[in-house]
């Protein structure tokens, strides 16, 4: 069923791509595509966490990432999220867990996705993650590794964080049957390093007001656009996007933005109304958290020290503070108006600190608003509900400007 | 140590190792509020483990003030995001952090013994706290082994019938123990046994294991025990598995011993690793004779609720019954529980 869906899914973003060479179906194209080959016989899958999981190690040797939380996430795009829950539910899932693992456990129980060589997750950047990763690993009777980072930046963790992923580099070099090659991950490293000039140059042209790309494509390819990290499909994307935004600067975007708002944690993956209720209102998202750059430049004859603190410095590892650390440049830069929480019910990390992104905001003088709202079981959601909350906010927001 | 040391230092989670609190020179306190939870859901998200909102509105109401610090783990999600709220709610006591790996292997033993050092040296620098050495810790740890065989000795009676303890009377000993005071405990227990001498368990009705994260009312006990069950062993936070393992006494690295023992012990839904906690369970379930399996879940913990549906399968397939009981800490809705547990019950026969 998965499979089919991503063959037509693919199909049709060829087509697109006949027409015109952009961003979005290009995207898509290399994602569904890369999820595909995980079907392939011979091939050898590995579940991961793409944006956790420093990537770039993936990229060095021949296997298939298949991220088993975007797999149940797209079946929900695709409206087959729901069976996949019941599935889960009807097995004694609790619904208080995070609808995405609900999904991916139903999709094992049916039978919809491909069969894993090695499952690995990290411990960022909730628990339910690597809980889920265990209990797959036990279902599929395969081996898993679980990526532990520890809360501060001291020697020892990047030690030790490091040394993880030496055993992980081990495990799939016995996988795949061959070594890691070394020059082929400082050759990944050095991609993963231009990859993130370009998102700097990426996140200069979002500062454009009003702003030059669709919201939830931009926090959709902040999390998802991972899963090519270290490769040269990333550089592609990278690039394709800033001619694309380039491209719409210079025609000139004639649509007014009324407000800026700052987007937090994730987005909903379902049919909603909250990116229309915002567009109907002019507000701008020109920037989300999972999209800022926190990690240096790594090492190319350091790799595996790069990759380590790439996960440490992960805003989501250690205190809440650090998810607003900056934010006054970013509100200046970004002419923020307001931030959003988008609060899924079973994300407890990102949400219990809400009152930390509150009080942030309520210092710059901004206000904040936390969207209670799931990520991927459309079930409860009432737009009626949702629409009044962001009208409110919105309320706020003019208010302020006129006050 | 420990029993007559002037200050307190609360902790809320087993895996946080005691011994180093003693030779710190506090007492070890396990924090175990009695407040209302939803009192706290203006900080922290509603949807977040009651036991930890519980704790969190208790301590910004000044409840815990009469401690002199407390050590939060990063036992969860929840946990970790209680230190960062308690750091800008909390005014008294200071808390401090302590990280744990989820896995058991060398490197995380290494690292987690590091970061017990910095812990000792931290709590060191705490008003009242005194300079944790090497013979200190060896000192408090042959403490808490005796502790822990003492608990031991409790639960193999509660198994076998011995000794005519009642789940309710060892339900209260593991209430009473918040002050972890190794001199007093194995006097109490010996009191108990001279008390009660040759009493053996009255009741021949099924036989129950609880297990599940932190269970702080002994409603759900004598609900059990008032059934006519007989409650044969508690796997919770601070049942079994919190005292199971001994640390290796003597060592010239106590921190690596402590390190070694509390990533070795049988592990909670917390730490990685699924087949062993339904290995474990097998083991309970066929050592206790268990007829019937009580899960006893705090709602919104990931760790445990993700575990449930395995667990029930597993007890399924020893031939025992499972039955999954969700609370919010306080227990607020203990009728429909008694209903739940009597059906259960009836079903066992
Ligand atoms: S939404 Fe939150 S709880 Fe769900 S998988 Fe993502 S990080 Fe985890
Ligand atoms: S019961 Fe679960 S969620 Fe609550 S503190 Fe314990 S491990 Fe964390």
């Amino acid at each position: 069923m998965f499979k089919d869906m991503l063959e037509g899914m693919t199909q049709m973003m060829e087509t697109a791509l006949k027409e015109k060479k952009r961003f979005l179906p290009l995207w898509y194209r290399e994602w569904f595509g890369l999820f595909l080959k995980a079907y392939e016989p011979g091939r050898k899958v590995i579940y991961t966490s793409m944006y956790a999981f420093p990537m770039e190690l993936l990229a060095a040797f021949d296997v298939v990432p298949f991220d088993f939380e975007v797999a149940g996430a797209l079946m929900t795009t695709m409206n087959q999220g729901v069976p996949l829950m019941t599935e889960a539910e009807g097995r004694g899932y609790t619904m208080d867990m995070c609808s995405f693992h609900r999904a991916v456990l139903g999709g094992y129980y049916k039978n919809c996705f491909p069969r894993p060589d090695l499952l690995m997750t990290t411990s960022f950047y909730c628990d339910g993650k690597g809980k889920t990763n265990d209990l797959l690993s036990y279902l599929w009777n395969t081996e898993s590794f679980f990526l532990d980072v520890p809360h501060e930046i001291t020697r020892d963790a990047v030690r030790y964080v490091e040394n993880q992923l030496r055993e992980v580099a081990t495990k799939l070099g016995e996988i795949t049957g061959r070594k890691l090659d070394k020059d082929r991950l400082r050759e990944s490293v050095r991609r993963s390093n231009y990859s993130r000039r370009l998102q700097i140059e990426i996140l200069e042209l979002l500062k454009t007001r009003p702003m030059p790309m669709n919201p939830k494509d931009m926090i959709g390819y902040s999390l998802h656009g991972n899963l090519f990290s270290g490769t040269t499909v990333k550089e592609m994307l990278d690039e394709q996007l800033i001619h694309d935004i380039k491209e719409k600067i210079a025609k000139g975007i004639s649509r007014k933005e009324s407000h800026r708002i700052f987007w937090f944690a994730w987005f909903p993956v379902y049919q909603e109304n909250v990116f229309e209720t915002f567009k109907n209102h002019q507000v701008g998202i020109p920037l989300c958290e999972t999209y800022r750059v926190y990690w240096d430049e790594m090492d190319e004859d350091n790799p595996f020290e790069g990759m380590a603190l790439k996960c440490l410095k992960n805003p989501f590892v250690g205190p809440a503070s650090r998810r607003v650390e900056g934010m006054d440049k970013i509100k200046e830069d970004y002419a923020l108006e307001g931030a959003l929480l988008f609060a899924t019910p079973a994300c407890r990390h990102a949400n219990s600190p809400h009152m930390f992104l509150k009080n942030a905001f309520a210092e710059l003088g901004i206000p904040f608003l936390m969207l209670d709202m799931d990520i991927s079981d459309p079930r409860g959601f009432q737009p009626e509900q949702i629409r009044t909350r962001l009208e409110g906010f919105i309320e706020v927001m003019d208010n302020k400007n006129r006050g | 140590m420990g029993d007559n040391a002037l200050g307190k230092a609360g902790y809320a989670c087993s895996y946080v190792p005691v011994e180093i609190i003693l030779a710190a020179g506090f007492k070890a306190e396990r924090l175990i509020p009695e407040g209302r939870s939803s009192d706290a859901e203006g900080l922290i998200h509603p949807n977040t483990c009651c036991y930890v909102k519980n704790l969190l509105s208790h301590a910004a109401k000044g409840a815990f003030s009469d401690h002199d610090v407390v050590i939060l783990a990063n036992s969860c999600d929840a946990m970790r995001k209680l230190f960062d709220l308690w750091n800008a709610r909390v005014d008294k006591p200071v808390a401090l952090f302590m990280d744990i790996p989820k896995k058991r292997d060398q490197g995380s033993i290494d690292l987690f013994s590091s970061g017990l050092r910095r812990l000792a040296l931290r709590l060191e620098k705490v008003p009242g706290g005194s300079e944790v050495t090497g013979e200190g810790l060896n000192e408090a740890i042959r403490q808490v082994n005796k502790v822990r065989s003492s608990w031991m000795d409790v639960f193999s009676a509660l198994k076998d019938g011995r000794d005519g303890f009642s789940g309710a009377e060892v339900f209260s000993l593991m209430q009473e123990n918040t002050g972890l005071k190794p001199g007093a405990l194995s006097d109490t227990i010996a009191d108990y046994k001279r008390a009660h001498p040759g009493r053996t368990s009255a009741k021949n009705g099924p036989r129950i294991l609880i297990m599940g994260n932190i269970l702080n009312k002994a409603v759900l006990v004598s609900m059990i025990e008032a059934a006519g069950a007989k409650i044969v062993g508690f796997n919770t936070c601070f049942g079994m598995r919190h005292h199971e393992l001994m640390v290796e006494e003597d060592k010239e690295d106590p921190f690596d011993a402590l390190a070694r023992r509390y990533l070795k012990r049988p592990s909670c839904a917390r730490m990685m690793g699924i087949a062993d906690q339904i290995d474990r369970l097998r083991s309970d379930v066929a050592g206790t004779m268990a007829d019937g399996v009580i899960i006893s879940c705090v709602k919104f913990c990931d760790n445990l609720s993700y575990n449930v549906p395995l667990f029930q399968e597993t007890v399924k397939s020893t031939g025992a019954r499972c039955l999954v009981l969700e609370n919010d800490y306080e227990f607020s809705d203990s009728e429909k529980t008694r209903i739940k547990v009597e059906a259960f019950l009836e079903m066992l026969g």
